[in-house]
């Protein structure tokens, strides 16, 4: 397990109102591998800015 | 009194059969501060699995409040693969989330579907389309069955994520401890949450079939 943090990443429930899902709808998601988070230190998921910045752009924004 | 680190532990929380010391108890709070609403969240939706659990059929019968109601669903990206499903019930009802059981007619009979749909709110939802497909069925009850079950899968998800979190926020905070104990109280606190409504279902599902299996003995010897 390494010290660092993972930067510009979020916790599921932060990264869920920012999309304005429910934190369960989230993680459902999550569970259908629309969204790839990553593992913290802790074992804490959280979800990197770049991808939610990804999932709520128009689709003919999206990389 | 039993000591530890020099602090009596006095401190109960709830689900713990152990006591915390003053240090103890404050990482608790502010852990279980962090996760709260999650933890309401899924005892709320552990409640509303319940009945989805124990009555599936009632759930398949369609709900008149939904007459009339449907959602569109888009196969393709130019929008000229697009179905039509009419609403037959709610399955559940989140802040931002609605999730229905659903059905239309094909050449092969009814087909059911559990659908969610998010606010029109949701950023997400602008982005990327309001409605989501969570399974397909040619079973009305089999579909809320296997819908309930992969919530289920998804709430022991949540739960376990919820005490990561809250063990990153221990750590955080008494880096120098070792918050062990902190984190097991927070833990066996996420897993009641779970594990009651769970043995509550499955008590009430025996029941259930118990009471079926009367009646059919009763019809028989009739």
């Amino acid at each position: 397990m390494n010290g660092e943090s993972i930067k510009n990443a979020v916790p599921i429930s932060r990264a869920a109102k920012k999309l304005g899902l429910d934190s369960f709808t989230l993680y459902g998601l999550i569970q259908s591998d629309k969204f790839r988070p990553r593992r913290e230190r802790w074992g804490e998921l959280v979800i990197l800015e770049i991808e939610l910045e990804d999932a709520i752009k128009e689709p003919t924004k999206k990389k | 009194m039993l000591k530890r680190d020099g602090e009596s532990c006095k401190y109960s929380v709830p689900d713990f059969e152990g006591k915390l010391t003053r240090s103890e108890f404050d990482s608790y709070n502010e852990a279980f501060e962090t996760i709260k609403d999650e933890l309401a969240a899924i005892t709320q939706i552990k409640a509303d699995l319940k009945e989805l659990n124990v009555n599936p059929g009632v759930f398949a019968i369609p709900n008149d409040q939904f007459a009339e109601q449907t959602l569109e669903t888009k196969h393709s990206e130019r929008g000229d693969l697009n179905l039509r499903w009419d609403i037959r019930s709610l399955l559940l009802k989140l802040t931002c989330t609605d999730v229905f059981l659903c059905e239309r007619m094909t050449s092969e009979g009814k087909q059911f579907a559990v659908i969610e749909r998010y606010g029109n709110e949701s950023l997400y939802a602008k982005a990327n389309g309001n409605i989501n497909v969570l399974l397909v069925s040619n079973d009305a009850q089999q579909a809320v069955q296997d819908y309930a079950a992969r919530a289920d899968h998804t709430l022991h998800f949540m739960a376990s994520n919820m005490v990561a979190t809250a063990q990153r926020v221990v750590w955080q905070r008494v880096a120098s401890q070792n918050p062990s104990r902190v984190i097991r109280a927070i833990s066996e606190r996420c897993s009641k949450a779970i594990g009651d409504a769970q043995d509550e279902i499955q008590a009430q599902i025996l029941e259930r079939k118990l009471s079926n299996r009367q009646n059919q003995s009763i019809g028989q010897t009739l």
